[in-house]
């Protein structure tokens, strides 16, 4: 199983970012703090709820970029 | 009136202090040591017995430019990567719990000095995602600097890198063009903590197109004593 480092400061929908996903717990200060999350887990493509205390996918739209 | 005098016990000062004995840079004075590349790095820093105090500069790397994959007859540019952030602190010695972890974090990785101080990187647009990435925030010290949100991919151009806290060094730079039917990796920054450009591909097939990678951190520690 992955740590996931939260970022509180940071605000990511309804929650918070996902600043950093690695093996191990790295020391970091406050407010930043760890939480086990899934292998699958990547930062910045998921967010951190603090309602259920769940890491979530972040939609993704694919629709073309328009031309300028 | 007062004069500085020299002899038994001294040098005495017309505030009447003395110094009886000759100064020493090598017992106190002030270390400075700048930790750079290559990232990862967590280097171990034990705290001497005579600190008094540190000042640390933490500059977190800048987020990678987002990349592309093929979408069938569509264009994608992807968003550039955010600024990383700062952090600048002050901590005196007695305050500092023991041997601290320096962390130098790759781009897209938060950096720091152990529990005492962070800072985040930027933020690496997802994949196909034209958005730019947010920039990183500070924590642990007494001045905080956001970096600043990579710009949106938008065609005919990828998305550039946000600028890096890190003195504010402008770090955005033109991007490349891509011609139709082509997909052209986004541009590494070379600045620190500056956020690298997006990829883009436009109506291409084949492999995906990765975005450029972003500013490397630093981390500036000046010790005294």
């Amino acid at each position: 199983m992955k740590k996931a480092l939260i970022s509180p400061q940071e605000k990511c929908l309804e929650g918070y970012r996902v600043a950093w996903v690695n093996n191990e717990e790295i020391p970091h200060a406050l407010p930043l703090f760890w939480v086990n999350c899934l292998d699958d887990v990547v930062q910045d493509q998921y967010w951190y709820d603090p309602s259920d205390e769940q890491i979530k996918l972040i939609p993704v739209s694919s629709e073309p970029t328009p031309e300028a | 009136m007062a004069t500085t005098s020299i002899g038994a016990p001294g040098v005495t000062f017309p505030d009447s202090s003395v110094q009886t004995v000759a100064f020493d840079i090598a017992s106190t004075g002030t270390k400075l040591t700048v930790y750079e590349g290559p990232s990862p790095q967590s280097v171990a820093w034990t705290k001497p017995a005579t600190l008094k105090g540190v000042h640390v500069r933490v500059y977190a790397s800048g987020g990678n430019g987002g990349s592309t994959s093929p979408v069938p007859n569509s264009s994608v540019f992807g968003g550039g990567g955010g600024g990383g952030g700062s952090s600048v602190g002050w901590f005196p010695g007695p305050s500092i719990p023991g041997p601290q972890t320096i962390t130098l974090g790759a781009p897209g990785s938060p950096s720091s000095f152990g529990t005492l101080i962070s800072a985040t990187a930027g933020a690496t647009p997802g994949n196909n995602s034209n958005v730019g990435g947010a920039g990183g925030v500070g924590s642990g010290g007494q001045f905080f600097f956001t970096g600043v949100a990579g710009t949106t991919g938008s065609g005919p151009t990828q998305g550039g890198g946000g600028y890096g806290s890190f003195m504010c060094v402008d770090t955005i730079f033109t991007v490349l063009t891509p011609a139709p039917n082509q997909r052209a990796a986004g541009s590494p920054n070379p600045n620190i903590s500056g956020g690298g450009t997006g990829a883009s591909n436009k109506n291409a097939g084949g492999g995906p197109a990765a975005g450029g990678s972003g500013g490397k951190s630093i981390i500036i520690l000046e010790e005294f004593y």
